[in-house]
């Protein structure tokens, strides 16, 4: 498999505050991030708010200032690209929102809605993207007459199908999806969890999922990368993630998320403390205040990306070794 | 017998004066001191306005029929004066989102010793010293500093500890929670639910937790009763309802959420989506998305039927 999209060494930082008589300072969001999105792949980012998710995910598509290292996209610097390199990739990766009543124009039909990137990108003709836009529907599960219609005459899961279909329409590679769920129902959920399995065994689409939920992340992904406070602290095939989570912060989040049918919790395992401010991370490792194994260590050296098994890396002094 | 913390009989809210709808359709559930009563279902399946009945805060002129006893005491039946004595006193609720919920230019110790102040009649300077130990009880460090902060001040876990702490400040004998952390990060909705399960226990107090979360109702409540549309579809022990669910819609929200022990290519759904009130028809609430429907179901609304497990559904 092909690299589509790498990040190499990603910062980004937002300038904040700072005045006339005050300096300005820095936030680091995002730290010294490598990551490998390949042809057909689900990759998932998941962290707590505050860790950066969106912040990268902003990054790979030039919405964020990159303050250090580079996007390659098929092998080319994204910084350094032609104006028309650029373009295609920008038909090539599209996006999915989290919030499906913010990000669909009010104004625009479906149809319009669906036909703008093909506009944009100058894709077909009058007559073949009406065509499109019909396949398109059928591909996400709506009517073909809701072409006509308006984004507040459907309900929060239909939009986030107008959401996906548009982002298909110009038949791009990558899909870079920013907790497409969490502003829908449960059953709603499940009904677009299981669209984006059947487009992708459809299409053969990349899928970089940003979400918070362990569990929608566990049914789609291939490999996750969990991020604390702008770090990656663990990245590895979906599996090794969570039957054998290496470090301390992953084992936690994926301890927190209740789960049904276990019976009633019991209190006092869950993970003190809280996210610090990314204006004042915490030397050493950032999860070291909040961690059970933090040793002195931990308190002055930030722990670099290691290998603890083939393809599973954790940012750990202390990894958990029960890798039996 | 001694009277349950909460009961509720047939409870009913009509909606509306010309062409009414009952929102909350004959609701009864029986919840004791110390316990739990998971309250699960979608959006608009009448889990917020089951807990606004309790509270007395259903607004005019919608028209509540039924029974509702806090303790033996008859709500429905009180003046707004006396319900008022009581909502802080021996009935507190928390909200999703705190930052509403909180007055965001008094300070949060000032917000609670005002509680304090109107329920327990004490001084001023008492109610401040006291706001700081609840404070203090809820897991906020510095409690001192942090009574004089504002709520924008404090994280959404934090605002949630002083809303928990306002609510608990007159130790009511029940705590209805709605939704109290789907605003929050795993990590710290984890905390948030030992809080309540620790403040619980020391203190004997029954709370009505809403969420639309069943893995959160799963670990939180001893009892559980899944709303749909308006009606009580199943209601019993929460071992029971979860671990053998009899009717298709608990089954229904169950299987589609995905689980981490298991490894399935689609998920199983539930088709379509809540229906509005007014168009619920004459028979089951979920028939138009029940795979097992056929007419009786559409005929009649399937009564609740049952000993301590009961499911309103012909195909049981």
């Amino acid at each position: 498999m092909s690299a589509l999209i790498a990040s190499d060494g990603v910062s980004v930082r937002f300038a904040s505050g700072g005045g006339l008589f005050r300096s300005r300072r820095f936030v680091r969001a995002v730290s010294d991030i490598s990551l490998t999105l390949s042809a057909g792949e689900t990759l998932a980012l998941v962290g707590e708010s505050g860790s950066g998710k969106t912040s990268f995910a902003r990054a790979l598509l030039g919405l964020a200032p990159i303050s250090a290292g580079a996007v390659r996209y098929r092998g080319q610097d994204v910084a350094a690209m032609s104006r028309a390199a650029r373009q295609a990739m920008r038909r090539e990766v599209q996006v999915v929102f989290q919030d499906p009543f913010g990000s669909l124009d009010p104004r625009l039909a479906v149809s319009d809605i669906i036909a703008e990137p093909l506009r944009i990108h100058g894709i077909g003709d009058r007559a073949s993207r009406v065509a499109r836009i019909a396949a398109l529907l059928d591909m996400v599960g709506l009517p073909r007459d809701a072409a006509s219609r308006y984004p507040h005459q459907f309900s929060g899961g239909q939009r986030q199908r107008i959401a996906i279909a548009r982002a298909l329409a110009p038949e791009p590679r990558v899909i870079i999806a920013d907790e497409p769920l969490s502003a829908l129902d449960v059953s709603i959920q499940s009904q677009i969890l299981n669209l984006f399995v059947e487009l992708r065994e459809r299409t053969g689409i990349a899928l970089f999922l940003i979400s918070h939920d362990l569990a929608a992340v566990h049914h789609l992904a291939d490999r996750v990368a969990a991020l604390y406070l702008g770090r990656i602290v663990e990245l590895g095939p979906r599996d090794a993630i969570y039957e054998r989570p290496a470090h301390p912060y992953t084992q936690a989040l994926l301890g927190s998320a209740p789960r049904i049918g276990q019976g009633k919790r019991i209190p006092g395992q869950a993970l003190t403390g809280e996210i610090p401010s990314p204006l004042a991370p915490p030397p050493g490792c950032h999860f070291h205040p909040r961690c059970k194994l933090a040793s002195e260590l931990c308190r002055v050296e930030a722990p670099r990306l290691a290998e603890v098994a083939p393809d599973h890396l954790a940012a750990c002094h202390h990894p958990l070794r029960d890798h039996a | 017998m001694t009277q349950p913390a909460l009961l509720a009989d047939a409870l009913t809210v009509r909606l509306g004066m010309t062409d009414p709808v009952d929102i909350l359709d004959g609701i009864s559930f029986r919840l004791e001191a110390g316990r739990t009563l998971g309250v699960v279902g979608e959006s608009g399946c009448g889990k917020s306005m089951t807990a606004l009945a309790v509270m007395g805060l259903v607004p005019a002129p919608n028209r509540i029929t039924g029974r509702l006893s806090l303790g033996g005491a008859d709500l429905l039946g009180m003046s707004e004066t006396a319900l008022r004595r009581l909502r802080g006193k021996r009935m507190a609720m928390i909200f999703q989102e705190p930052m509403t919920a909180l007055n965001p230019v008094v300070a949060v110790g000032t917000q609670i010793a005002e509680m304090l102040e109107v329920h327990d009649g004490v001084s001023t300077r008492e109610a401040r010293r006291r706001a700081v130990v609840l404070l203090r009880e809820v897991g906020i460090a510095a409690a001192e500093t942090r009574a004089g902060a504002y709520p924008h001040q404090l994280s959404g876990g934090m605002r949630q500890r002083v809303m928990i702490a306002m609510a608990i400040a007159c130790r009511p004998a029940l705590l209805i929670a709605d939704e109290p952390t789907t605003a929050l990060d795993v990590s710290v909705q984890a905390q948030i639910l030992d809080l309540l399960l620790e403040l619980q226990r020391n203190e004997g107090m029954a709370m009505l937790f809403i969420s639309h979360d069943l893995g959160v109702i799963s670990e939180m409540a001893d009892d559980v009763m899944v709303m749909y549309a308006g009606r009580v579809v199943e209601q019993g022990r929460a071992a029971e309802v979860i671990g053998a669910p009899g009717h298709p819609y608990t089954k229904g929200l169950i299987e589609t959420v995905p689980d981490i022990s298991r490894r399935q290519r689609l998920l199983p759904v539930i088709p379509g989506g809540v229906p509005d009130p007014r168009r619920r028809g004459a028979g089951c609430g979920f028939a138009p998305r029940c795979a097992l429907a056929e007419a009786v179901c559409v005929a009649a609304v399937p009564p609740l039927c049952g000993g301590a497990h009961r499911v309103a559904c012909v195909h049981r």
